[in-house]
């Protein structure tokens, strides 16, 4: 297991820096200049280019690459002109925010579709099952912000129960948990759907293995042969959970525009009507490296699940 | 209509009151959308303790619907009526949880195909331990562990103390059929049942599986019942043979008088079509396939295939008589 764990770090380096590579090359690409912001239209060629010299653009592509490089591996992405404020910053608040909301919705999602997919799985063919795929179906055919939009409408137009929008983070666990609930649900709806249908499939799959009989012949109790059942079915929904998380880690640009929520999709939504490059470009950096490594915390826990894994790995 | 030929404890097995395994009027319907299907029908047997009986028969002639009705984990849609005592228990009047746990200890079960038997995600010594403690309330974990070992030394499994640790895709088929058995017999079983053990094995391994199971029958003086295409097998480990057909007992006597004296034209044809190293004729396939059972003719179910059926084969369903000494035989012409 620890072999496993070596290599695949270690396999994990080559991505990161390939990631870094294109998210620069992204950006030098992208029409319009980095400088553009700090000119006015009355400067004189030599000024322009005297502002150039000084923030190292006239040096050559892979200079430059290196600078910025070893910038943001100290945690310095630059500053954003129309914001005035680091980038860093800017993307550690958006970030926490986004966690926050991500990790409660891919909490609230997972363990609702894990639930239903149990249930449906097991009971294959009963209405319970059939009630499930329809839930499931809806889920995933329901866009986030049709669904954010009906919730505000009634919860907090209506019935004026929950707040409408912002992050009440700092102002008291319940009135965070008040600003979480309808962001929560809009934005989960989607990761509980696709869990429940992963799971039922791989546990209708395992159930049907050849093993499950041979645990039945050792007299092992319905509950015992679920237990071995479910240890079997989980890889699938590790992985389809590692690329839920990574896209709510992401922030979803629709839930948090409507929901004002001030996290990544708000930030890089803004960042890109205003042409404020530095800060995209920071995003995506954090947004891929995000993914990554979620990717390897997957990788690990399905090779410390299921041995076949290992043994493919080394 | 059933068989009522007790069948005698064969070579030197000990005299107990109560046979290994006992099976009356056993019938398995499975039921389904459109009707029920009978994949046994009226089967009757007994095994003493520390005999082999062999049943032998096509793909489709009920032999594994049989023994899943013995040990009860045919699909919930599945009717199985008539009589299964085993060690003088009746497994059919017992409570669900009974039931339940009779698996292992008094009826066991060893699947066709060792690669696909046991669960991939757990070592071997998980699931021998999770079967032993199963069975043996009072054992604690190390005490279990040791069972363990000594069940792998048991099927003879080569250093066994590092195989405990291995994982079920880390082993040969030949090992992962040991591993199958031991587990089996974590429970010390009163009567085992082997479905068709050694099909999915290489040659060379097939005939070491088989010098196994006799030992260990031995050893812990059980019943075997093993389903077979293989009347090699049959021959070397049974002492009793039955041969099946559209879910019925068609012959049924000892490995000698079944195998070298056939009365059934159909155990004719399956020893006409079986294949032996270094003989000359070709061997002769039966023509035809087994029947739909859904689709039964009213007379003899073989009448169809039969190369001696006369026009009283197709209407007269046969009765089961004795052609020998505890040799009986469902054929009209049987005599």
């Amino acid at each position: 297991m620890l072999r496993v764990a070596v290599l695949r770090i270690s396999m994990a380096v080559p991505i990161l820096f390939g990631v870094s590579v294109i998210v620069f090359l992204l950006m030098n690409v992208l029409p319009g200049s980095a400088e553009a912001s700090l000119v006015s239209d009355d400067m004189s060629a030599a000024e322009r280019q005297a502002i150039r010299d000084e923030l190292g653009l006239n040096d050559p592509l892979p200079l430059r690459y290196l600078h910025w490089l070893g910038d943001a591996l100290q945690g310095n992405l630059g500053y954003s002109a129309q914001r005035r404020r680091d980038v860093s910053d800017l993307l550690m608040q958006a970030w926490g925010n986004t966690a926050v909301l991500a990790l409660v919705s891919a909490v609230f999602g997972i363990s609702l579709g894990l639930w239903l997919g149990y249930v449906a799985g097991t009971r294959r063919g009963t209405l319970i099952d059939r009630l499930t795929g329809v839930l499931s179906l809806s889920g995933l055919s329901i866009p986030s912000f049709f669904l954010a939009i009906i919730l505000l409408a009634v919860f907090a137009g209506w019935l004026r129960l929950l707040p409408s929008g912002g992050a009440n983070l700092d102002s008291g666990l319940l009135m965070a948990l008040r600003s979480l609930v309808l962001p929560v649900l809009s934005g989960s709806l989607i990761t509980m759907a696709i869990t429940a249908r992963v799971t039922r499939a791989s546990i209708v799959d395992v159930a049907g293995a050849d093993f499950v009989e041979t645990l039945r012949a050792k007299g092992l109790s319905e509950w015992e042969v679920r237990r071995h059942i479910l240890r079997n079915a989980i890889s699938p929904v590790l992985t389809t959970s590692g690329v839920q998380i990574g896209a709510l880690l992401g922030g979803s640009v629709l839930v948090e525009t409507i929901f004002r929520w001030p996290g990544m999709g708000l930030l890089v939504f803004t960042a890109i009507s205003a042409r404020d490059l530095l800060v995209v470009q920071g995003a995506t950096l954090v947004i891929a490296v995000t993914f990554v490594l979620l990717n390897l915390v997957v990788d690990l826990l399905q090779a410390w699940i299921d041995p076949r894994v290992r043994g493919a790995v080394s | 209509m059933s068989l009522t030929i007790e069948t005698r404890a064969a070579g030197t097995t000990t005299p107990a009151i109560a046979p290994a395994l006992r099976v009356r009027d056993l019938v398995t319907e499975f039921r389904g959308r459109y009707g029920a299907v009978r994949a046994v029908d009226g089967v009757s047997f007994t095994v003493p303790r520390g005999s082999v009986l062999a049943v032998i028969g096509e793909s489709g002639s009920g032999k594994s619907a049989m023994l899943r009705s013995i040990i009860g984990i045919n699909p919930p849609t599945t009717l199985v009526t008539g009589e299964i005592s085993v060690g003088g228990r009746d497994l059919q009047t017992m409570s669900p949880r009974d039931r339940r746990t009779a698996r292992g200890s008094d009826v066991s079960m060893v699947f066709q195909d060792p690669l696909t038997a046991l669960d991939p995600v757990y070592t071997v010594e998980k699931q021998l331990v999770e079967a032993i403690r199963k069975h043996h309330e009072g054992l604690d974990k190390a005490q279990a562990r040791q069972r363990a070992l000594e069940l792998l030394e048991l099927v003879r499994i080569p250093s066994a103390a590092a195989r405990l640790k291995a994982y079920p895709s880390e082993l040969s088929g030949g090992m992962r059929q040991r591993v199958v058995i031991a587990m089996a017999i974590a429970g010390r079983p009163t009567v085992l049942l082997a479905d068709e053990p050694t099909t999915a094995l290489d040659v060379t391994v097939q005939a070491r599986m088989m010098r196994l199971f006799r030992q260990i029958q031995r050893d812990i003086d059980m019943g075997l019942v093993i389903v077979t295409h293989d009347l090699g097998v049959a021959a070397e480990l049974a002492d009793e043979v039955a041969v099946m057909y559209a879910g019925r007992f068609v012959e049924h006597g000892t490995a000698t008088q079944v195998l070298t004296r056939p009365s059934h034209p159909y155990t004719e044809g399956l020893i006409e079509a079986n294949v032996r190293a270094g003989q000359d004729r070709r061997p002769n396939a039966i023509p035809g396939a087994p029947p739909s059972l859904d689709q039964l003719p009213p007379g003899c179910a073989f009448a169809p295939r039969c190369r001696y059926a006369v026009s009283a084969c197709w209407d007269v369903r046969p009765i089961t008589q004795l052609v020998g000494d505890g040799h009986s035989s469902s054929c009209l012409l049987a005599s």
